[in-house]
């Protein structure tokens, strides 16, 4: 696909984490899937989405707080697989999409907090001018979507020129992190559980398991 | 009172970009202003223009309860000073609502049965997070305005309602449930008993409120230590 259009695909759908509409479409699960789906191989899209939804999960946003970016994360870590797929013409290492994922979430925090700063000046034009209002306003949006493009454009062009090493195992190396995905959910489950009600529906999630193992 | 439909089309399309300016300063208020002026006629826009000058900052989902009863009070031609306590006081009590109903219950528990169904059979449980989370973050977006409006700063006890109280204890059931059932995505095998001590550390990570960052930076080191043990 091209990486333009990747580009352009990942910051619209960043604009959903709270620029625009908020429906969970930047939820990296499954912005994973619609960049899977869109590159031909959904499962693989889910895969990464899921790793970045599971490490991110208990990292809520509350009030001003500006957690590590998540969402971008999710979508630069399968964007930049599909690419490299794509460019190398193999099966790419997960390795370099989990580097990628840790990058990006941390540039994409620095970045957000730029934007929300800039956001400000467009606050105090509006108190200068009350005309302004919804020119101020939509600069906001207009910006969010520019925090995109500047996060996923350089990333996905720096990730095509990488020429990956043909990486040996690949479905062991799915396998392992999948034990990782499912480690992580369950931590975060009774770390999110733990001292509600619910935590016996837990438990009888894990019987449920042991006995579909034990059978 | 009724809000009318074209009037609540135009309030929740403009709700949806209640956050495009978000700030550090400003919070949500161009988006509250922009969102109050889709919902009261061109005459009073002006006044609101000169008099909405204040910080707004609540959940994006339950901005709607706040936003319909300051129409309603507009209309009523409430004291704007009044209107500004009112508005003080409802927004912390939303925002801690939607904090807890929706980041802290909903998503999370969606977020891991579409992991889990998604991991399984494919496109349908991200499919179902999107149709289920929606359904219910609409229906607040719409329900929202509604009431408020007809409801005016009595809106505040929509919070106490029995009915939110019971969706988010499923909620918290479907999580917890779906977490236990979490290991039926591995394979059976030996390898699958290392969720036990990778679950513990990543639990201790979590409690000692390790930065996310780090822990992916701890999965990369688990990725290469896996590569070189091959």
């Amino acid at each position: 696909m091209n990486i333009l259009l990747l580009a352009l695909i990942g910051a619209l759908l960043l604009l959903d984490k709270y620029a625009f509409g908020e429906f969970g479409l930047s939820q990296p699960v499954i912005a994973g899937t619609i960049i899977g789906s869109l590159c031909g191989d959904v499962a693989t899209g889910i895969f990464i989405g899921a790793l970045f939804q599971m490490v991110f999960l208990a990292n809520l946003p509350i009030g001003k707080d500006v957690p590590p970016d998540a969402q971008a994360a999710g979508i630069a870590g399968a964007g930049s697989y599909f690419i490299l797929k794509e460019t190398n013409q193999s099966e790419p290492n997960l390795m370099v999409v989990v580097l990628v994922g840790i990058l990006i979430s941390v540039l994409g925090s620095l970045l957000d907090t730029m934007v929300r700063r800039v956001n400000e000046k467009l606050f105090y034009q509006f108190l200068r001018d009350n005309r302004k209002l919804y020119a101020c306003h939509f600069t906001g949006l207009f910006f969010s979507f520019l925090r995109g493009m500047i996060l996923f454009l350089p990333t996905f062009l720096f990730v095509n020129l990488l020429k990956a090493p043909p990486i040996l195992q690949t479905d062991y190396n799915k396998e392992f992190l999948l034990i990782v995905i499912v480690s992580l959910g369950i931590a975060n489950g009774i770390y999110l559980y733990l001292k509600r009600e619910s935590f016996y529906f837990l438990i009888l999630g894990v019987l449920c398991t042991l006995v579909f193992f034990v059978l | 009172m009724h809000i009318g439909i074209f009037r609540l089309i135009r309030l929740f399309l403009a709700s949806l970009f209640l956050q495009s300016s978000w700030s550090f300063h400003s919070l949500q208020s161009l988006g509250f202003l922009v969102t109050v002026m889709g919902g009261i006629d061109r005459k009073k826009r002006k006044f609101l223009l000169q008099n909405g000058r204040f910080f707004f900052n609540t959940h994006p989902y339950m901005a709607g309860f706040i936003i319909g009863a300051v129409l309603r009070g507009i209309e009523q031609e409430n004291d704007f000073e009044s209107l500004k306590k009112h508005i003080m006081v409802s927004q912390s009590a939303f925002a801690s609502f939607g904090d807890t109903f929706f980041w802290h219950t909903i998503r999370p528990g969606l977020s891991i049965m579409a992991v889990l169904i998604g991991l399984k059979c494919g496109v349908l449980g991200p499919l179902l997070f999107l149709v289920i989370y929606n359904l219910i973050h609409l229906f607040f977006r719409f329900y929202g305005f509604i009431a408020g409006y007809e409801r005016g700063w009595d809106v505040v006890f929509v919070l106490k309602e029995k009915r939110f109280l019971v969706i988010q204890q499923i909620f918290e059931a479907l999580g917890a449930l779906v977490t236990g059932l979490l290991p039926l995505i591995l394979i059976k095998n030996m390898n699958a008993l290392f969720i036990i001590p990778l679950s513990g550390i990543f639990l201790v990570f979590l409690w000692k409120k390790v930065a996310p960052i780090l822990i992916l930076t701890f999965v990369f080191i688990l990725v290469i230590i896996n590569l070189i043990l091959l």
